[in-house]
């Protein structure tokens, strides 16, 4: 069975790397209690397990749903029906998302209800305007660069404690339930249009929702002004084994009721979908819930493996790191983990097996990987510096959309669809989880202002991407339109095949 | 004689294989990505049922098509089961000398030509069905069970008639699904029965079934 073989070293491979280093630093540098390991080398084992059940099952069931709704949705040419479905995906998707809830909690002086539903309802308005950017050949890049400059706008009167909670936010609603669906109903909409932009039309949903949370919480913000606060989670002491398993298992319950949430609407929609329109046969259907379970499964012990086992580690290291005299090994260090978290982020497997499948292989998964893996490095590089420096989230994100920006205008669309969608898949879990945590524990440790400093770190990590995937596009070959000038070569050449054997 | 040779091998080789194409003289060579299914019902289930591969094609002279076969064959291991196929099928004409040129490639000079150095007989057949997106499956299994050993799938893209297909100046295409199933000639009326009674044109999967002749078989355990 060659194809488990591949998803559980893919398993390995991703989460292995970031495990690695972190064991490094715990003998090495940081002593902790053997509770705590133990309870971390759990977290290794239910993430590398979870990844493999979430890539797998995301392979035979959210990837094909989305197709099949996004292939219906364009071959039923019904212009009310599309929009209509895309404004009740968006908010369906969002509203249940786990990360959102967390987010309200963050997001001070706003209530958390107004928070989520305002969210959903962006991320709805914002899935309309990417169908209609494909049904009508809008320029991503020229909307793109429209939305942006509304988002700096609004931005420039917001407090500072708001800013970076804002920006954090489109990383963190884009998660690992919602980011291969819509992918995939991007892709399933373009895949029976008959255009020669197929490559470029796939992708680019994922961009245009991201931003629809980042302004929400922008709205919001000037309407609920205050200045916000932030609590850090207490760390349980763990020390001994079966402490550990019982933590993991009371924690059981509660993420399986989150991932549960999250999942649903893709089931209602899908099933709704199904009696009315798609009918895809019972052996397809059967394979599809398999897969659901597989889905649900993984990303269950993903999010205990990363929360358990992962969280905690990130604040004690992030703490004794700047504690001790060589404080400023922060930063490299996140240049470090930076070069490996993004490969166990669960959705980059996605993204890369979309991006392979939809340009043939003319942008290999491999290279995709290895910038992300840069971009992202130099992203968690500059969080580091700000969290040591307390160096304001302008200095970096303003720059860096512009950058992002301009260079779209100089690459193949493909490439700036995929960019910008990657921004939303590369700040997932992992980062949202232990790398944040790892930036709380040393934004405490200093003294810093947590709002300001540690906040924004998402928002980094999903800008990276956006930089570093165009400037791949800046080295493809453009595809010059050649014509040979053979004119009167017209004759019919007859190999009589037929003599010769 | 000039052929256009087909390659379905694992997808992570298919860069190695058109590299090695172009090295013993190919012009004309490309590759889609396909699915390859040898499933048993329960597989299928379980999504364990089909492997990423790839589907190469090279036209070329004769002789460059035999040195390839070789590698394929001593290098790659293709003769084993499972780790590929390769048939042949002749090309008859091409319009323009230039094209001609392309589609011959360009022979290595000092090697003689091996005429027949192939065993031409043909039979082997490749049984093409054209079916309706998510019905290529059933079909295999289907043929499967009527004797044949794998096949491949091609995602493809169906066009209609009538213009009424278009959408804000967009034709719409249907989802359709290529599957290609080689098989020895005393299998051939068998699998394509089977093939028809599960997704044939009086069932949803609305399927349309062929066979051709082809040539040069490698790969196919007979």
């Amino acid at each position: 069975m060659p194809k488990i073989k591949d998803k559980l070293n893919e398993a390995l491979l991703s989460v292995l790397p970031l495990s690695s280093i972190i064991l490094i630093i715990l003998i090495f540098f940081v002593p902790v209690s053997s509770g705590l390991l133990i309870s971390f080398a759990i977290g290794i084992a239910a993430l590398i397990i979870g990844m493999f059940l979430f890539t797998y099952g995301a392979d035979i069931s959210t990837m094909p749903m989305g197709e099949a709704i996004g292939s219906y949705l364009s071959r039923a040419k019904k212009l009310w029906l599309i929009l209509g479905s895309g404004a009740i995906i968006g908010i369906l998707i969002t509203v249940a998302e786990p990360d959102l809830i967390v987010l309200s909690k963050l997001v001070p002086n706003i209530p958390d209800k107004t928070l989520i539903y305002t969210i959903s309802a962006g991320v709805g308005a914002f899935l309309v305007i990417s169908f209609l950017r494909t049904l009508f050949k809008l320029s991503l890049r020229w909307l793109l660069l429209g939305f942006y400059a509304i988002l700096f706008c609004i931005a420039a009167f917001v407090p500072p404690n708001f800013l970076a909670t804002a920006f954090d936010s489109g990383g963190v609603t884009t998660g690992p339930v919602s980011v291969p669906f819509i992918l995939a109903i991007g892709a399933g909409i373009a895949s029976v249009r008959g255009t020669k932009d197929k490559g470029e039309e796939s992708f680019g949903l994922v961009a245009l929702c991201s931003i629809g949370p980042i302004l929400s919480v922008l709205i919001l913000s000037l309407l609920f002004k205050g200045k916000g606060s932030y609590s850090t989670v207490a760390i349980h002491n763990i020390s001994s084994f079966s402490q550990a398993i019982g933590l993991y298992l009371h924690a059981f319950a509660d993420y399986a009721k989150e991932v549960a949430l999250a999942l649903s609407p893709i089931l209602i929609l899908f099933i709704i979908f199904q009696i009315f329109a798609l009918k895809l046969s019972m052996q397809k259907l059967l394979s599809i819930s398999l897969g659901l379970l597989f889905t649900f499964l993984g990303l269950v012990l993903f999010l205990i493996g990363a929360n358990i086992g992962f969280v905690p580690i990130g604040q004690i290291i992030g703490a004794s790191l700047v504690a001790s005299r060589l404080g400023w090994i922060i930063i490299p260090l996140g240049f470090i983990m930076g070069l490996v978290i993004v490969l166990a982020e669960p959705a980059i497997h996605v993204l890369k097996q979309e991006v392979q499948e939809v340009t043939n292989g003319a942008i290999s998964a491999r290279v995709l990987l290895i910038s992300l893996c840069i971009g992202v490095a130099i992203s968690v590089c500059l969080a580091m510096v700000r969290v040591y420096t307390g160096l304001s989230l302008w200095w970096i994100i303003l720059p860096g959309y512009c950058i992002a920006l301009i260079t779209s205008f100089f690459v193949p669309p493909i490439y700036t669809a995929i960019a910008f969608d990657s921004g939303g898949v590369a700040s997932g879990p992992m980062t949202s989880t232990f790398l944040l945590a790892f930036a709380l524990g040393a934004t405490n440790a200093l003294g810093g202002n947590v709002l300001t400093d540690a906040f924004g770190l998402v928002a980094l990590v999903a800008l990276a991407p956006l930089v570093a995937i165009q400037i791949l596009g800046l080295f493809a070959k453009k595809d010059a339109a050649r014509t040979f000038d053979y004119k009167d070569d017209n004759e019919i050449i007859d190999y009589n095949w037929r003599v010769d054997t | 004689m000039i052929k256009l040779l087909n390659i379905i091998i694992e997808r992570k080789l298919s860069g190695e294989i058109i590299k090695l194409g172009q090295k013993s003289g190919v012009i004309l060579a490309n590759s889609t990505f396909c699915k390859g299914v040898a499933s048993s019902r329960r597989l299928a289930l379980l999504g364990l049922g089909e492997s990423e591969k790839s589907l190469i094609h090279f036209a070329a002279e004769d002789s460059i098509i035999q040195e390839i076969l070789e590698v394929l064959k001593n290098d790659y291991k293709i003769k084993k089961a499972g780790n590929g196929i390769a048939f042949s099928i002749p090309i008859s004409s091409v319009v323009g000398k230039k094209a001609s040129e392309m589609l011959k490639g360009t022979p290595k000079e000092n090697k003689e030509n091996i005429t027949n150095g192939s065993e031409n007989n043909m039979e082997y057949e490749l049984i093409v069905a054209i079916l309706n997106r998510g019905y290529a499956e059933m079909a295999m299994q289907a043929a499967k069970e009527a004797g044949a050993k794998g096949g491949t799938i091609v995602k493809a893209l169906g066009s209609k008639e009538n213009l009424e297909a278009e959408f804000l100046g967009v034709p719409i295409h249907d989802e359709k699904d290529k599957l290609y199933v080689l098989t020895n000639i005393e299998n051939k009326d068998n699998i394509m029965q089977a093939i028809s009674k599960e997704a044939g044109l009086s069932t949803q999967g609305m399927g349309i079934c062929y066979s051709m002749p082809v040539i040069d078989v490698v790969g196919l355990n007979a």
